[in-house]
């Protein structure tokens, strides 16, 4: 658990340095502003001093105010310009969380990691997250420990009774507010099983809507939500009992120093105290030390404040940090010609415990080399260590030009929702080529002609607007209209209409004819039947 | 939509509770008036001990201490009671949302099975508590004082009040500004992140074949681009709400050395009485109401996130249910007249006429994506977009099997009732024909046992079948089963088939399958469609 609490924190740092810059400006105008803060309120107590208790003319003060006036707009400005550095440094921090999330990504899948499809949402609802910690808490924590300092020598000069009060109830009271939080973390453990199951109830609700509404369950559906949201309510309130009673601890404290600030100074003033410096005590020392009471407990106000922007970020960077990468195996070139790939001793990683051997395979250049076997056999584990996608042990040896890219056939051909033109073009690097002749060999140019738009229809989630069969023709239309000499193809004929699986097989052996290597596991007779070399996976693995 | 209307269904749901937040309300209102009067106070008797002979040190030595303990209890005691009622409106307000949403159109449900739907429509809920707890009561607050200010002044001088009024307004304009700000800052926000999160969803599903055909790094440059743009739109539309905010500052603190000013001027004209104490007292008090107003654009700024999410929410349910011409036949069979069904203008197969009855079962075979389940949803009143003419035996009255298994996280009992009154004979009896009755009594406790993610945990067979079998705990004429076998072996899909044929001899089968068990094909009592293209 502590690991975890660590590797998150080391992101939070490493991620800030980028905007180490605009930090240090930030804290910069924090400290300005406090600056400015105190020169206001000096002035101001100087004002009262002299006005009511020594009775100088006002006339003799127009610099005073004139200055209080200065200080005034300088603290404004102070403020403004240090929450502009705060934003940028988030703004800077967030982008390169981005990043390296993104290469996260990638590093993964050279390993094999397989990443959810909603993982992409990271990039902004987890991210996100990040934005209230860089902007606020990250500057905050640095100036809840400056701004009080500066408020603290000051009181000290005015009058140390009341500086040691201050410093004495400064500690404190994150003292007491800890010793609550403790209490409170175990109620909000309580509290995130309620949420999560409020969260349950509803996302089963809303998935199962459709058989909810054909089997008129929309009262029993209304009931159960409005009970779990009667047990989250309760669950919540518990917890923030304890958050609130925390906070309470604070401003119990703060109002308290400020009522004894109050008291000490006034019978000060009236003669009953008359040790350590209360005699020295007059109106500006001590009108100034009450009005600077609540600014020295503003920063610890606004930090306590922040902190669940905190809880908010270690959250997401548990989520966000990376794994340790592992080496990822760089292929020997290989020299033999003739033959497209090659593998020897490989052992492909399935989970960090359990490698797949496999014998020594050649795949020939220019031929159709179809991978069979049982289901299980390993066929697709192959596949993605030839590709790159999985971590192995062993070498696979490519040809001389080996570092070209794969046209890949995956089982579920990805379909973006954009326009047909979009998808063919998906992974292609020329978008000038004209398809038509392509799609005239896989049969997809009818459909295309009758749809609405043509090539720029607009196709929906998940390739929706084409059948099954289209869907496969068109991912198949990509591999052609590429022009790289491997081409590795993954069951692509399975639960597929005939015609549209002719039309795949007929391609593919047209493939090699133009001198193109085509790797296909399928355990599909009728290609099989075509195939130039055949290897039979039966979970022991044997060349055919 | 109107910035009123938009939070119209909230104030509804905020009324039924009414005391409760009257009650939140006064206290925000004590809490603010204890702070406000301890420092003010402490004003007074700190400059009657500097200057006058003799001071009654009790009165205000005990209001100090009040103020100080009353405030903290008071705002403890009001976050509570805030709270509270907070999540008792987003609860009555989920349920309210939900009765709208069924009303739906079958399509707007599914679109709900999607991760991504549910998290932004929770995101949206949580995101209202910030109407009360950010927006409205603070903004109560302030102005509740500040009209206590202006009466309390008035009693000093017509300028102090007139002070309080003209900065007043200003705030109120400035913070108005504010909200429209942020209200727009927070549409072209989330039109950035929506496409950031969209390509970051594409890359993730499609790394492999990224991956394989070398273009992530064009992908990743594409997405970091985005990135780069969408901070730059943030910070821009930030800059004028810190704009907003300095010149708020500067109007409030300006007011401050105003009241400041007239106060002193009080002082040193013979007439009008005040003392130095006063002034002083005036000038704190003026500190923390100002204090309290600089409080206010830091809530605000939270208006454009709620209003666009509450927008959103609305927006969920204004699509009604399309109105599907499936329409009764006369002697109860189920009859397809020349029908054939489109998505979008797209015909799906060739037109197909059947007719069958009581007894019969029609068996819809082509590959997944060719328009199987379109045509059942179609039969089933469910989806209007096709041409030809169907007639079911009874409207309303049928049990649907859908292609995705729906099951929730609850008892068995209840995902199989789902509310409806069954005797538990005829769910055993049901149970036994879909071969689950075993198993179920093998649970600890059997039907109330929970399933789903919480509890036992079933194969996805299992839940296959028990979805099967709550379609069919009700007697129907018609019976449409869309894949009921998938996830099946095939013997065990051949002995539930040979069941229910000898259990459901009153009722039209209609079943979707790209797999047709051999023994049906050559039955009499069945028919083969296949769907061909057209």
């Amino acid at each position: 658990m502590s690991d975890n609490f660590r590797s998150a924190a080391n992101y939070l740092k490493q991620i800030q340095t980028v905007a180490q810059r605009s930090t240090r400006r930030a804290l910069l105008f924090g400290v300005l502003q406090t600056s400015s803060v105190i020169l206001q309120l000096y002035l101001g107590a100087q004002l009262a001093h002299r006005l009511l208790v020594l009775k100088e003319p006002l006339s003799d003060l127009t610099l005073y105010w004139l200055l209080l006036a200065f200080a005034t707009c300088a603290r404004a400005i102070m403020g403004w310009r240090r929450e502009l550095w705060q934003s940028e440094a988030a703004g800077l921090a967030l982008h390169n969380a981005r990043q390296r999330l993104l290469r996260r990504w990638q590093s993964q899948c050279r390993q094999g990691q397989s990443i959810d499809r909603g993982d992409g949402s990271m990039l902004i609802d987890t991210v996100e997250q990040l934005r209230g910690y860089y902007e606020r808490y990250f500057v905050q924590q640095y100036l809840t420990v400056l701004s009080p300092l500066m408020i603290l020598v000051v009181c000290f000069w005015l009058n140390p009774v009341v500086g040691v009060l201050l410093l004495i109830s400064g500690p404190i009271i994150p003292l007491f507010m800890a010793l609550v939080g403790i209490g409170a973390e175990r109620v909000s453990q309580k509290h995130a099983q309620s949420s999560v199951a409020l969260s349950r109830v509803f996302t089963s609700m809303l998935k199962n809507a459709t058989s909810i509404k054909l089997f008129n369950g929309l009262q029993f559906a209304n009931n159960t939500i409005a009970q779990a949201g009667e047990d989250y309510r309760r669950a919540n309130m518990k917890t923030l009992k304890l958050a609130f009673l925390s906070s309470a601890v604070l401003e119990f404290f703060s109002s308290v120093a400020i009522a004894a600030v109050a008291l000490y100074v006034g019978f000060g003033l009236l003669g009953y105290i008359n040790w350590l410096g209360a005699d020295e005590l007059t109106l500006f020392s001590g009108l100034l030390v009450l009005m600077l009471a609540p600014e020295y407990f503003a920063p610890l106000r606004q930090f306590a404040q922040t902190y669940h922007d905190r809880a908010a970020a270690m959250g997401a960077a548990t989520l966000l940090t990376e794994n340790n990468p592992q080496d990822v195996q760089a292929d020997v070139a290989m020299t033999a010609p003739g033959h497209c790939l090659a593998t020897q001793n490989l052992q492909v990683t399935i989970t960090p415990n359990a490698r797949l051997p496999y014998p020594d395979f050649t795949f020939p250049k220019g031929a159709l080399t179809v991978i069979s076997g049982p289901s299980g056999s390993g066929k697709s584990t192959l596949l993605r260590a030839l590709l790159g996608l999985q971590s192995y042990q062993g070498t696979v040896l490519r040809a001389n030009d080996g570092d070209q890219p794969i046209a890949y056939f995956s089982q579920q051909p990805f379909l973006l929702p954009a326009s047909i033109r979009t998808n063919l073009f998906l992974y292609s690097d020329d978008p000038s080529v004209d398809p038509q002749p392509v799609l005239r060999r896989v049969g997809l140019d009818k459909a295309i002609a009758v749809a609405a738009s043509g090539l720029d229809t607009m196709l929906g989630e998940r390739g929706a607007g084409l059948s099954g069969g289209e869907q496969r023709r068109l991912a198949l239309a990509r591999c052609l209209l590429s022009s790289y000499p491997l081409i590795i193809l993954d069951e692509p004929t399975e639960n597929l209409d005939a015609e549209s699986a002719d039309v795949i097989r007929r391609e593919l052996g047209d493939l090699c004819k133009s001198g193109r290597t085509v790797i296909v596991a399928s355990h599909d007779e009728a290609l099989i039947a075509l195939a130039d070399h055949r290897i039979e996976l039966d979970g022991g693995g044997s060349y055919v | 939509m109107s910035k009123p209307a938009v939070f119209k269904p909230w104030f509804r749901a905020f009324n039924a509770h009414r005391w409760q937040w009257w009650l939140g309300f006064k206290l925000a209102l004590l809490t603010v008036v204890c702070g406000i009067g301890l420092l003010a106070l402490s004003g007074w008797f700190i400059t009657a001990s500097a200057i006058f002979v003799t001071v009654n040190i009790y009165a205000p030595g005990s209001g100090i201490r009040f103020f100080a303990v009353t405030r903290t209890v008071a705002r403890y005691v009001e976050r509570l009671v805030n709270h509270d009622l907070v999540l008792k409106v987003q609860a009555r307000w989920r349920i309210a949302w939900f009765k709208r949403f069924q009303r739906h159109a079958y399509e707007g449900l599914a679109r709900f099975r999607v991760a991504q739907a549910i998290q932004g429509l929770t995101r949206h809920i949580e995101a209202m508590d910030n109407l009360w707890l950010r927006l409205a009561m603070p903004a109560f607050a302030v102005t509740a004082v500040s009209l206590c200010f202006i009466v309390w002044f008035s009693f000093y001088h017509w300028a102090l009040a007139g002070i309080v009024v003209v900065t007043g307004l200003g705030a109120y304009w400035l913070i108005s500004r504010l909200a429209h700000y942020s209200l727009l800052q927070a549409v072209k926000v989330e039109k950035y992140q929506h496409r950031i999160r969209a390509r970051g969803m594409a890359l993730t599903e499609s790394l492999e074949e990224v991956m394989a055909w070398k273009q992530f790094d064009k992908q990743s440059e594409r997405i970091t681009y985005y990135s780069r743009e969408t901070e730059r739109a943030f910070q821009f539309e930030q800059r004028r709400a810190r704009k907003i905010k300095l010149l708020l500052e500067w109007l409030t603190h300006g007011a401050v050395i105003g009241i400041y000013w007239v106060a002193i001027q009080l002082f040193i004209d013979p007439n009008a009485q005040v003392s130095s104490a006063e002034v002083v007292m005036l000038l704190l008090a003026a500190l923390a109401w100002q204090e309290l107003l600089l409080e206010l654009p830091q809530q605000w700024q939270n208006y454009g996130r709620t209003a666009l999410a509450s927008r959103r929410l609305l927006v969920e349910q204004t699509n009604s249910s399309a109105k599907a011409k499936v329409v009764e036949s006369a002697d109860a069979s189920l009859r397809w007249d020349n029908v054939s069904v489109y998505r979008q203008s797209r015909q799906l197969f060739a037109p197909i006429s059947l007719q069958a009855v009581a007894g019969e079962w029609v068996w819809l075979s082509a590959p997944s994506g060719e328009g199987k389940s379109t045509l059942l949803n179609a039969t089933a009143g469910m989806y209007a977009n096709f041409s030809g003419k169907i007639a079911v035996p009874k409207l309303s009255e049928f049990n649907y099997l859908t292609q995705h298994t729906d099951i929730l996280d609850d008892t068995v009992f209840n995902n199989l009732t789902l509310g409806r009154q069954l005797d538990e004979q005829r769910i055993w009896k049901v149970l036994e024909w879909v071969e689950l009755a075993e198993r179920i009594r093998q649970m600890p406790e059997q039907l109330n046992s929970r399933i789903g993610e919480l509890g036992i945990r079933l194969s996805g067979g299992q839940y296959r079948r028990l979805a099967l079998a709550r379609a069919l705990l009700k007697d129907a004429p018609l019976v449409i089963l869309d894949e009921p076998f998938s996830g099946l072996e095939v013997d065990l899909a051949a002995r539930i088939t040979e069941r229910l044929m000898n259990e459901l001899p009153l009722s039209i089968v209609l079943v979707a399958s790209h797999h047709v068990p051999a023994s049906v094909r050559a039955h009499d009592r069945h028919t083969v469609i296949e769907l061909g293209h057209c």
